[in-house]
């Protein structure tokens, strides 16, 4: 099992409802309401913020990347993990056991 | 006593005060401004600072030793004014923060610029204070292109996520030196003085009720050399525009926010942002203006050629 600061390929994660997004051309911008703090997201990213529009386990967002991008299996689990947390940590998405 | 009618901001506006600033209107009012008694504290307000109240449908404005201003439910602005306050200072804050905290109470996006008329659409010049919107856009006017806004410019967003610029009062206010370096000397007619300020008159009439938003640019000072000229986009582009609001502070509660960040983020997806830095540089000036009309009519692919001023205008 691959862990992630508690967050697993199994757990499913979700967009907080407390933000507002939208897909500028070059990269996706992002905004939080609670925090106020926005982002800029670009290429994989973007993608992935696209794929968690529906809530989804980090697993079935693995199973969709490897099919659009070229990349390993095992590469792709280890950086969806890291990069998923982030947005845990920044309070854009919960996932289940950890409030957003 | 009747009402004056005005027209601004695609709204009927009925006002009990005179507002030469106004272009005259008709039809039934959207807004009224009347004179009226304003508390000095709303019982329910949840946000405050020296010059503001935020209650739920309800904003104070407080301009000490002038007036207070009170706009509720997006169609109502009460005017109380201090004995012996300047009547000019008192549309100063009427016409800026009062109608500033209404707009927005209507669900309209402010942005802290001028904006002028091209062949395809509005151009808008953002920028702090003395960084050169008024005097740009008063340049421009020179050229054959209406001013569509002078310090806040209003937009509104369609459905389909298209931003249209929303004309307001017609009329520049300008320091004796911006005026000087436009050479406009009796060009222009005053409408009012405020302070130091000039407010020159740069359209005749309301004109129309929205114009889609084709550009903006972002003036920045330099210290010396060529005018620059660069793109902002994403990410760049969007805290550009939340960096150029009109009294963001105004926006009390999340609903609020949320429709306002959506609104910027429509702005970005279908206008174009530049950031310009220029050297304000007197002996330069002119050919600065050029540089913009030239940047301005070049990307867009068709020529930005200056809108045809309707008579009653005067020609400078």
């Amino acid at each position: 099992m691959n862990r992630s600061g508690g967050l697993t390929l199994d757990s499913t994660v979700s967009r907080n409802p407390d933000q507002i997004s939208a897909d500028l051309s070059d990269e996706t911008v992002l905004m939080s309401l609670d925090t106020g703090r926005y982002y800029g997201m670009r290429a994989v990213a973007g993608r992935i913020w696209e794929l968690l529009a529906e809530p989804r386990t980090v697993g079935s967002l693995c199973d969709a990347l490897v099919k659009e991008y070229d990349v390993e299996r095992d590469r792709c689990e280890r950086e969806a993990l890291a990069f998923v947390g982030e947005l845990v940590q920044e309070g854009l998405v919960a996932t289940d056991g950890v409030e957003a | 006593m009747s009402d004056h009618i005005y027209r601004a901001y695609g709204l009927c506006i009925a006002s009990e005060i005179s507002c030469p600033e106004l272009s005259p209107g008709d039809g039934p009012p959207d807004v009224l401004i009347r004179l009226g008694e304003v508390p000095e504290t709303l019982e329910d307000c949840f946000s405050r600072a020296s010059y503001y109240q935020l209650a739920p449908t309800r904003t104070l404005v407080s301009a000490r030793g002038v007036a207070r201003y009170l706009a509720s439910g997006g169609d109502r602005l009460v005017v109380d004014r201090v004995a012996g306050a300047e009547e000019g200072l008192v549309r100063l804050f009427l016409l800026g923060s009062g109608l500033g905290a209404l707009l927005m109470q209507r669900g309209l996006l402010l942005l802290h610029g001028s904006c002028i008329r091209v062949r395809n659409g509005a151009v808008v010049f953002l920028g702090c204070s003395g960084r050169g919107k008024s005097t740009l856009a008063t340049a421009f006017h020179a050229r054959g292109h209406e001013v569509l806004a002078d310090d806040v410019t209003a937009l509104t967003v369609s459905r389909e996520g298209e931003a249209f610029v929303l004309p307001g009062p017609c009329h520049v206010s300008l320091l004796p030196d911006a005026r000087s370096l436009l050479g406009l000397g009796q060009a222009l007619e005053p409408v009012a003085k405020r302070g130091e300020k000039t407010l020159l008159r740069v359209r005749g009439d309301a004109g129309p009720d929205e114009v889609p938003l084709r550009r903006l640019y972002v003036l920045t000072a330099m210290q010396a050399g060529d005018p620059t000229i660069s793109d902002l986009r994403g990410v760049d582009l969007f805290q550009c525009l939340l960096e150029n609001l009109y009294r963001p502070e105004f926006l009390g509660t999340n609903p609020a926010r949320r429709a306002l960040y959506g609104q910027c983020m429509a702005v970005a997806r279908s206008a174009a942002l530049h950031r310009v830095a220029w050297p304000r540089d007197r002996a330069r000036f002119a050919r600065f203006v050029d540089l913009l009309a030239t940047h301005l009519s070049d990307e867009s692919g068709a020529p930005a050629d200056p809108e045809v001023r309707s008579e009653g205008r005067r020609a400078l």
